[in-house]
């Protein structure tokens, strides 16, 4: 197409909202994937996203060259998304933190400190919060992309150590509600099958999820399943936006946010009404729940009955018809094998728990479970909030090995695998995540360890918890690679080692636990955390004259910090911590991971089993080892998992119920958030890359175009987004994305005026205590014409 | 409710819509003094490793536009024929086989392809020539 170069130009800066940068980006050469003479490749899993992607990252002369997929990868195929092969630039990133900081006040600025002084402030400052209030007074909140041994070695200090349950982490923000649906369904966390049943499936139920652009490299697989058998497989998208995963879609159904539930127990009914329900599957595996009393199918048909297609199609906005609804369930009850998928639009719901049981009773009900191709599969959001998190005991209510705290037998375990004495670790949950930035903003926690993650920008309703972080009598550390508004407000922040730089074992959605090793040094004086940990640990039990303290890190003394010390880590919790439990890794250790190069799904209690892969389906006899020896009848399958005494699945009465915050005529529109292709989380390495960067340099706003007409809004306008809680300004995008009456932001940018967790709701499901980021009200306001914008990033 | 189309895939690409149309007309209304700033104050052309790499001059915030979005409008057949195929569907963008401006290239290397696409370069018949000599640029359908 012939055009002058002026012409380009012109068009170019025509098309976009005029912006403006002054940031200078490291640019470097593109990968370099075909072996170069002198590049060795390690092996790893990537760094981004709950997938599991299996990476080789090509290093020369002990420096970072390039990133590749293997295309023999169970997990990617040898596929990679931008993000994935772009990360390998953050290790040698300018920015990237090479020396301890510290600050006694926020008000003053950050001055280097040696590795001596800053372990030896923080045990100082732990020891005297501690000796005030106790393990109340102190709290660690971690991250899903910490490594296993990480996350294990922190909440044993804090539980073991300082007799703390404040332990929690960002996967509280992103699938807690996951864990409460698969123990009150399955009575055990975590997927029965995992992605080996995409390639199998003949029906996919994608509700809540932006697979495209939150899990590019799964979407890819359910792309190629669908595009190559285009009329025996149906993909179903369920979700109030369209969105780049409806382009796969035979049937998109939009909804008026929160009334999915309706849907739900709506699809269930037509599956009743129509017979089209598994009866043997549920007459041998199934009991049915109202609360806690135990019903009948009977009871539970009358329930679901209120919900007739015509009925829902109205509660649910009349977006879409009542033969709709008729034509998924049927799609969902009589194909080959479903596999249903979601993410955060049914985990961060002030009910996501219900949302999630809903989703798995129609796997119940249908039987389109346990066989290949149908699964019931919560995609995580993290690469390790699954493996670290929810197994090693990240969480406030749980230990390591899915033990509930509160579970005195369990918890008495831990100890004795410790060597603490009995009732070291208190046996009440400890404050879940809005609770413990509550208890921030009192002061009542008196020192916080935030490790790997940035809560002043994802928390919901961040402003009202940034204030407490802003306080000078509550001492802040922070682990990190590079800044972040968090760093912001802390006392002291700690440089670490990157993915890649330091060993360790992340876990996947779908129970599969991979290793990566040490490939590289790290930059400066970052340090791994596991040796932070341990080297604080060390002077927090001189400092407190405790040699309970000291007993926690016994095992681990004066090991090398890049492999030796990870691995002794990973075998104390994988032999003496899994061992017998439904995650049971005994046979997953170190030796086995390195040899495996996809790793191993759990559970996996033999090293002889966890070298044929490891469990591919869980509760199935011959397939899962524990299905055989926790089997108590001649059924094939055993449902053992710890939360159902009586070794069912539960189908759960769920009925429709609102979010907390609906539009009324002071706020009149739905805001909902997500995340966009090329960013991750709150941008701090993404940002930092600068295609990565320029491909979304910063957030807009969502509007349906009859909304923006109704409005007077105009695509690159300056709009402002206002709840009751706070207010962000940023460009429109018109564009029929979502359903007519919402809004719809990301979530990633760190500017003040585009932070969009200002903006959303604190309100949180009250079994899971997940924040309902997903919904709440707000004013859309157009203040002007497009504006020069400049990408921030701290 | 969205239009859906024939083959069951739907239609997110905005250009195809009319309301990005009307995106374009006002925004070029709109921003006559930005557009005047943005070139007042361009900076010299950026190129890649070799001279006929070399993308039309850009300045810094003008780097900030989505290739795609400019490419939609400035190559509209290369811009559908990549939102069509597989790469367009999985969201594999522009430069991820480009690279951005600094390191632009028209024609990626091999070694670009092998990110993801390690084991075709092996691929027998494969090794001594590019690879969009089977596979077509941007539609990526293997050539009859």
């Amino acid at each position: 197409m012939a055009q002058s170069r002026r012409d380009f130009i012109k068009k170019a800066a025509a098309l976009s909202a005029a912006s403006y940068v002054s940031m200078k980006l490291p640019i470097s050469g593109s990968n370099i994937a075909k072996a170069d003479e002198g590049v060795i490749w390690h092996r790893g899993s990537c760094r981004l996203c709950g997938v599991g992607c299996r990476v080789e990252l090509g290093v020369k002369n002990g420096e970072p060259m390039g990133l590749r997929g293997v295309s023999d990868s169970r997990t990617n195929y040898g596929y990679v998304c931008m993000k994935g092969m772009h990360f390998w630039k953050c290790m040698r990133h300018p920015d990237r933190l090479t020396m301890p900081l510290y600050r006694k006040s926020k008000k003053e600025s950050f001055k280097e400190i040696s590795w001596d002084q800053a372990l030896d402030i923080a045990a100082s400052e732990f020891a005297e919060a501690h000796k005030a209030g106790g393990g109340s007074a102190v709290a660690y909140y971690g991250s899903g992309q910490a490594l296993t041994e990480e996350t294990y070695l922190f909440q044993k200090i804090m539980r073991g150590g300082l007799q703390s349950n404040n332990v929690e982490g960002n996967p509280r923000l992103c699938m807690a509600s996951a864990v409460g649906g698969y123990l009150t369904s399955f009575g055990a966390d975590e997927p029965i099958g995992g992605y080996s049943d995409l390639e199998k499936a003949h029906c996919f139920f994608i509700i809540g999820s932006n697979t495209a652009e939150a899990h590019p490299v799964l979407f890819r697989r359910i792309m190629r399943r669908k595009l190559d058998n285009p009329n025996d497989v149906k993909v179903i998208n369920v979700d109030p936006r369209v969105s780049q995963t409806s382009r796969i879609a035979d049937k998109h159904l939009q909804f008026k946010p929160g009334t999915d539930l309706a849907l739900l127990n709506s699809m269930a009914h037509v599956i009743i009404e129509e017979n089209l329900f598994d009866d043997d599957f549920l007459t041998k595996y199934t009991t049915f729940k109202s609360g806690k009393e135990t019903v009948d199918f009977d009871t539970y048909k009358t329930q679901v009955a209120k919900y007739t297609p015509e009925e829902t199609a109205k509660i649910c906005g009349d977006a879409f018809s009542p033969e709709d609804v008729r034509e998924v369930a049927r799609w969902f009850a009589t194909s080959k094998g479903t596999v249903s998928l979601w993410t955060m639009g049914l985990n961060q719901r002030k009910r996501g728990v219900w949302a999630n049981n809903l989703v798995h009773n129609l796997h119940i009900l249908t039987g389109q479970l346990m066989k290949d191709g149908a699964d019931s599969l919560s995609l995580t959001g993290q690469p390790n909030a699954c493996g670290g998190v929810r197994e090693g005991g990240g969480l406030c209510h749980i230990l390591p090995g899915h033990r509930p705290v509160a579970n005195e037998k369990l918890r008495s375990q831990v100890e004795q695998a410790w060597g603490v004495p009995a009732g070291r670790i208190p046996p009440k949950p400890g404050l879940h995540t809005m609770a413990m930035f509550s208890a921030v903003n009192e002061a009542k926690i008196k020192a916080i360890w935030i490790n790997c993650t940035s809560p002043v920008q994802s928390l919901p309703n961040c402003n009202l918890y940034n204030e407490g972080m802003d306080r000078d009598d509550v001492f802040i550390v922070c682990t990190d690679i590079f800044h972040t508004l968090t760093t912001q407000k802390a006392n002291l922040v700690l440089p670490t080692s990157f993915h890649f730089e330091k060993t360790g074992v992340y876990g996947c959605t779908e129970r599969r636990s991979q290793i990566t090793k040490k490939a590289i040094s790290s930059p400066g004086e970052a340090k791994p955390e596991v040796w932070i940990i341990r080297e604080w640990a060390s002077r927090l039990a001189d400092k407190l004259n405790d040699p309970i303290i000291t007993q926690c890190i016994k095992p681990f003394e004066g090991l090398e910090e890049g492999y030796d010390l990870p691995k002794a880590i990973w075998n104390e919790y994988s032999q003496k911590l899994t061992a017998h439990r439904d995650n049971d890794l005994r046979g997953a250790t170190y030796e086995v991971l390195e040899q495996m190069a996809d790793g191993v799904q759990w559970p996996a209690p033999t090293e002889e089993f966890a070298l044929t892969g490891g469990t591919v389906k869980k509760f199935v006899k011959g397939r899962d080892p524990m299905a055989d020896s926790e089997s108590k009848d001649d059924l094939p399958y055993q449902f053992y998992g710890p939360a159902h005494p009586d070794r069912k699945l539960w189908i759960w009465l769920r009925d429709q119920a609102d979010p907390e915050e609906v539009p009324d005529s002071e706020y009149p529109f739905y805001l909902s958030t997500g995340r966009i292709v090329d960013h991750w989380h709150t941008m701090s390495m993404t940002g930092r890359i600068p295609e990565l960067l320029r491909a979304n340099p910063y957030a807009y706003v969502e509007i349906n175009p009859k909304d923006a007409q109704k409005l007077g809004i105009k695509p690159g306008d300056m709009v402002e987004l206002k709840s009751r809680r706070g207010v962000n300004i940023m460009p429109a995008k018109v564009y029929e994305g979502p359903v007519e009456g919402m809004v719809f932001a990301y979530w990633h940018d760190q500017h003040e005026d585009r932070m969009i967790n200002k903006v959303t709701k604190d309100a949180f499901d009250p079994g899971s205590k997940e924040p309902e980021f997903k919904i709440c009200a707000v004013q859309v306001k157009r203040v002007s014409g497009p504006k020069p914008l400049k990408p921030f990033i701290v | 409710m969205i239009r859906q189309n024939k083959q069951c895939v739907f239609n997110t690409n905005p250009n195809k819509e009319g309301t990005v149309k009307q995106e374009k007309k006002i925004i070029t209304g709109g921003l006559v003094l930005a557009v005047l700033a943005i070139l007042i104050f361009s900076v010299p052309p950026v190129t890649g490793q070799n001279e006929k790499d070399t993308h039309p001059e850009l300045s810094e915030q003008e780097m900030l536009i989505a290739c795609a979005d400019c490419h939609r409008e400035m190559t509209p057949d290369l811009e559908k024929e990549w939102f069509d195929s597989v790469h367009g569907i999985a969201m594999v963008k522009c430069y991820q086989c480009h690279g951005t401006f600094e390191t632009f290239k028209i024609s990626p290397a091999k070694a670009d392809c092998a990110t993801c696409h390690l084991d075709m370069l092996d691929k027998e018949g494969a090794q001594d020539k590019p690879c969009w000599e089977c596979h077509v640029p941007h539609s990526f359908k293997a050539e009859e």
